[in-house]
């Protein structure tokens, strides 16, 4: 057991607690460094997915974990985010440039589909998010002299990073700056004024206003900043899959980001790495499963959606806190041992009250 | 007379939106849950009565109300083993097991050899018939279903009104406490709200099946629906009915007299300029968050 | 001095292992006794009853070789990996294939944009793209020795239908109603191209989303246009529920559909609606009822799979026969190289089904470039003209 003695307001914020933090994140930073000449191209490539659904993930966090507000249309942001930057990079824009470009884009957008936020809440607001999600799929789909339309957008490498970002190990250095260096801007916002001000909101709306926080000002803050994640992501997405069309930015999408978050452990930084690990490695594992189970059932069709939505189920039963909450509850243990309380975890149920007044 | 026709055409897709937004709302009135897997719910819905139909060889009526039977218990167990287990926790816990049933359903459905991954369609003994006034054509099948809209949303809207279990079901939704104290037996109430809402799952799924055919993408016409629920107001059973004729005739209208595209994002459209407007839908009750 | 050694032994040893590396991937793939193909198909998407059927007439061919003895002595194993119609999916399943099952070439793989997302995977490592499931330009141009395509662009496919249609109908006024997506936009381009070259224009064009079950006012625009022949750029389902709209309102016209649409589910869902459709047709279908060596192999799978054999199960079958046949004239230095040179020493006829033949040479890498068109007749397809060309 740790005991940390504080004698400072500032060590309470510390992005780095204590020197655990430091031995472990390090380790971690440097088995990410070495990646390349350990694993595997296959390895690689997927670990490159991770970084980029992590950063979306980051973003529909703070949306969702942080500030309560369901969106299910995030798949948007991550298209309006590809094809600017496809677009920028086929008119030769350098890299930054486009990247800025795609980053404001969806962040201007996050702004207009936070509008209907300020009006709204819980169902109403995702089913919001969905038609807006529509609608811009839509646009990318019939604005065809600039995004291809349905027939697809190639995208080509990036430019203006000293040409070699192309190959892969290049890529994921790009992809991995880009994921910490977003995750540590998350972990800053999440300790300043204006977080805090999101996690007021999520927990009482009415409490916030009450306290002086300018609650629309910081729906739409929230809104935008997730965001610019998003699109952010996306304008790697773009070069890493190399062909865009406007049915990559469906519902579905916005469905498995909300898994991602929701696996992954709502309301955590931890979560969107966590959950963005899920989503890439499942397929695959399943693709390794299949071998061991008997014909019938791995070559059958369907077989990933069904795996997918039992361990949706599996999770909402047994850990709701995701797969970060499950290890906050290992570490506890080995942390508390041998005092740990089950008590600790159990779960709180509330009697549910109507949010409808007559 | 063109108009007309196209209205009808409206109208007629509009009921079928309807039926399966009476879903979404029976379940968001007593649970104040939303159940994102209706949509799968009317799809298997429909494989079982092809089942009662292929194996059994039962005639179409017998059809349906063996589906509606297999799905009311269905629903009943899926709240049983689904959402009692999350009884308590925050709503979003829900959403996501439903989310979650609707993939492992078409999963599931998919997965089942040599039958799940094809397309099949159900006989119905009024398929094919149409009726004609004046110049005007409508297909017999979708003439049921306005039928049976009506007629579910008006008992549904009865039950909820007037009788103890809708009314105790009422008091569920209001306040969980409360309605325990008073001795009413809450759980059991949503298992028979799920039941409930799997049987007209049911009745959509096979009322359907003659016009849409009968596969495993079939519940995503869920994704229609839930601007049906939301525009009429989603704690409102003829709001369910009516939100999905609005949309059923603006999509229609928009189909034919607007350029290429606006059919598809009219639905969103629509929505959007309701919550702009009435945020808790046309015949929606206000909301407000307590502290 | 020393430095300057052993720099230049470094960066010798570099290129000695790059080129080495290069070699090897030519043979990844091929044992004494194996050779490993892959195959990414859509298992859990909306095209998994097609994927189902191509993976099995795949399976059913290369079981056949084996059965024989495999290919110069070789037993073919097909590892078959799921991209759910998605790009994402679909380059993470290449790069299993590719680096972790290590296979020779992927066969069939089905999807337009998960077929591009996966290319570049596939061409770092020197393996085929063998006669994917999907007719875009890309898989056979430029032309490459790492590519060949047995599927005729869905723009080719329309232009040569519709052409032959229009004439045989003398129509007049021709619409369109397409799915609103890369398939249906191709197939509306290749028939706006058609129109074109006879002078024509579309007196009415309209679109749907991919699930829609509503035809309704699509329909009702078509009709009111006037139009004597519809191009439909739709699938199966959509297929039906258009012609049963058209039917109800009494409309009709000359229905032209393409390839997906040539299924037997087609005219058995659509019950009498769907008398008279015309769509792009390569082969003759595949009934278990048909004559010859058709006939034959519809019963044979049938008896197998316990399933109606459609198309894409036929399609599955001549993609795996032209792999078995070339790979057997490329004998026992099987290699990318040599695969691609023996099915240029073409050409291959088909030997089941009456489609065309593949002619492959070093500039063109689509086997041909013919269509054919079939119609509805008693409930049945009949194949009524083939090999169109431009």
């Amino acid at each position: 057991m740790r005991f940390l003695y504080k004698t400072d307001y500032d060590q309470d914020i510390r992005l780095v607690r204590h020197s655990g933090y430091a031995f472990w994140y390090g380790l971690l930073l440097a088995l990410l460094i070495a990646l390349p000449w350990v694993v595997s191209d296959y390895l690689l490539d997927q670990a490159i997915f991770i970084g980029i659904y992590a950063i979306a993930g980051l973003g529909l966090m703070l949306v969702v974990g942080y500030t309560g507000l369901v969106s299910l249309g995030h798949a948007a942001f991550l298209g309006i985010g590809a094809y600017t930057e496809a677009i920028l990079t086929a008119r030769g824009w350098p890299f930054p440039l486009s990247v800025s470009a795609a980053v404001l884009a969806a962040a201007s957008a996050g702004v207009i589909v936070g509008l209907p936020a300020l009006r709204v809440r819980g169902i109403y607001l995702a089913i919001a998010t969905i038609a807006l999600g529509t609608i811009v799929e839509e646009i990318l789909a019939r604005w065809e002299s600039v995004t291809g339309g349905n027939a697809g957008l190639s995208v080509s490498t990036p430019r203006g990073l000293f040409g070699f970002i192309g190959a892969a190990p290049g890529f994921y250095y790009l992809t991995l700056a880009i994921a910490i260096s977003s995750t540590l801007v998350v972990l800053n916002l999440l300790r300043s004024p204006t977080g805090r001000a999101f996690v007021a909101v999520r927990d009482s709306e009415t409490s916030a206003r009450s306290l002086g926080i300018h609650v629309a000002r910081t729906k739409t803050t929230a809104f935008a900043l997730s965001a610019a994640l998003t699109g952010l992501a996306g304008a790697l997405y773009a070069h890493k899959i190399r062909f865009l069309s406007p049915d990559q930015f469906t519902v579905l999408q916005s469905v498995e980001l909300l898994m991602l978050v929701f696996v992954g452990g709502v309301g955590s930084v931890h979560g969107a790495v966590l959950g963005a690990v899920f989503l890439i490695a499942l397929p695959q594992m399943i693709a390794i499963a299949k071998d061991f189970l008997p014909p019938a059932i791995g070559g059958a069709a369907g077989l990933q959606s069904a795996v997918f939505g039992a361990l949706i189920v599996g999770f909402v039963l047994f850990e709701p806190l995701g797969l970060y909450g499950r290890w906050v509850k290992i570490r506890h243990y080995l942390e508390m041992f041998p005092f740990y309380r089950r008590g600790t975890y159990r779960r709180v149920r509330v009697f549910q009250r109507t949010e409808r007044n007559r | 007379m063109q108009f007309v026709q196209i209205v009808i055409g409206g109208i007629s897709q509009g009921f079928v939106y309807g039926l399966v937004a009476l879903g979404f709302v029976l379940i968001y009135k007593a649970t104040e849950a939303v159940n994102f897997a209706q949509g799968e719910l009317m799809m298997l819905g429909a494989f079982c009565g092809l089942a009662l139909a292929t194996w059994a060889g039962l005639p179409y009526w017998a059809v349906l109300l063996g589906s509606v039977a297999i799905l009311a218990a269905f629903g009943f167990a899926t709240e049983f083993v689904l959402l009692r287990p999350v009884f308590g926790e925050p709503s979003f816990s829900a959403i996501m097991v439903t989310i979650g049933l609707g993939f492992l359903a078409r999963g599931l459905v998919t997965m089942i050899p040599g039958f799940g991954t094809d397309s099949h369609s159900l006989d119905a003994p009024f398929k094919g018939q149409v009726i004609e006034a004046g110049g005007l054509v409508i297909g017999m099948e979708h003439v049921v279903i306005i039928g049976a809209g009506l007629l579910l949303s008006a008992t549904l809207y009865g039950l909820f009104r007037f009788t103890r279990i809708g009314i105790a079901m009422q008091a569920v939704s209001q306040n969980q406490l409360a309605a325990w104290y008073v001795g009413i037996p809450v759980r059991r109430l949503n298992g028979l709200v799920w039941a409930l809402s799997a049987a007209v799952a049911a009745v959509a799924g096979v009322l359907l099946a003659p016009i849409a055919f009968i596969h495993a993408n079939m519940g995503f016409i869920g994704l229609k629906a839930f601007p049906a629920a939301v525009i009429g107001g989603f704690d409102s059973l003829p709001g369910a009915i009516a939100g999905g004729l609005i949309l059923g005739v603006i999509e229609a209208l928009a189909g034919f007299y607007l350029p290429e595209g606006f059919k598809d994002v009219a639905a969103s459209v629509v929505v959007l300029v309701v919550l702009a407007v009435r945020p808790h839908g046309l015949f929606g009750q206000a909301s407000r968050k307590r502290v | 001095m020393i430095i300057k050694k052993t720099l230049v032994a470094a960066i010798a040893g570099l290129a000695v292992s790059t080129t080495s590396g290069a070699a090897l991937a030519q043979t990844q793939g091929v044992a004494p006794n194996e050779i490993v193909v892959g195959t990414i198909q859509d298992l859990s998407g909306p095209l998994a009853g097609a994927s189902k059927h191509i993976r099995d007439g795949l399976q059913m061919r290369l079981d056949e070789a084996n059965d024989q003895g495999g290919v110069a002595g070789r037993k073919v194993r097909l590892v078959v990996e799921d991209n759910g119609y998605d790009p994402r999916k679909a380059a993470l399943a290449a790069q299993k294939l590719v680096n972790g099952d290590k296979v020779f070439a992927v066969l069939g793989h089905i999807g337009t944009i998960t077929n591009l997302a996966a290319l570049p995977v596939l061409q770092e490592r020197g393996v085929i793209n063998f006669m994917p499931a999907s007719g875009a330009r890309q898989l056979f141009e430029p032309a490459d020795k790492l590519k060949a395509a047995w599927l005729v662009p869905y723009y080719d496919e329309m232009f040569m239908a519709l052409k032959w249609l229009a004439k045989d109908k003398g129509a007049k006024k021709v619409g369109i109603l397409y799915q609103d997506d890369e398939f249906g936009l191709e197939n509306q381009r290749g028939a706006e191209a058609a129109l074109k070259a006879m002078g024509m224009t579309f007196a009415e064009s309209t679109t749907y989303k991919r699930g829609a079950t509503d035809f309704s006012s699509q329909v009702a625009k078509l009709k009111a246009a006037g139009c004597d022949v519809v191009v439909l750029g739709t699938v199966v389902r959509e297929s039906v529920g258009v012609l049963v709209e058209a039917q109800k309102i009494g409309f009709k016209p000359a229905f032209l559909a393409p390839l997906p649409a040539y299924h037997h589910l087609l005219p058995m869902l659509s019950k009498g609606a769907a008398e008279g459709l015309y769509a792009v047709a390569s082969v003759d279908y595949p009934y278990v009822d048909a004559p010859g060596t058709a006939g034959d192999w519809a019963k044979r799978y049938k008896s197998r799979f316990s399933d109606d054999p459609s198309t894409f199960a036929a399609l599955g079958y001549t993609v795996a026969d032209l792999f078995i046949r070339a790979a057997e004239k490329a004998g026992s230095g099987l290699t990318a190289d040599s695969l691609s040179r023996a099915l240029e020493s073409g050409p291959y006829a088909d030997r089941t089904f009456g489609g065309p033949e593949c002619r492959i040479t070093p500039t063109n890498r689509l086997c041909n470039k013919t269509a054919g068109v079939a119609q509805v007749q008693n409930g049945k397809w009949v194949r009524v003209v083939s090999k169109l060309t431009d």
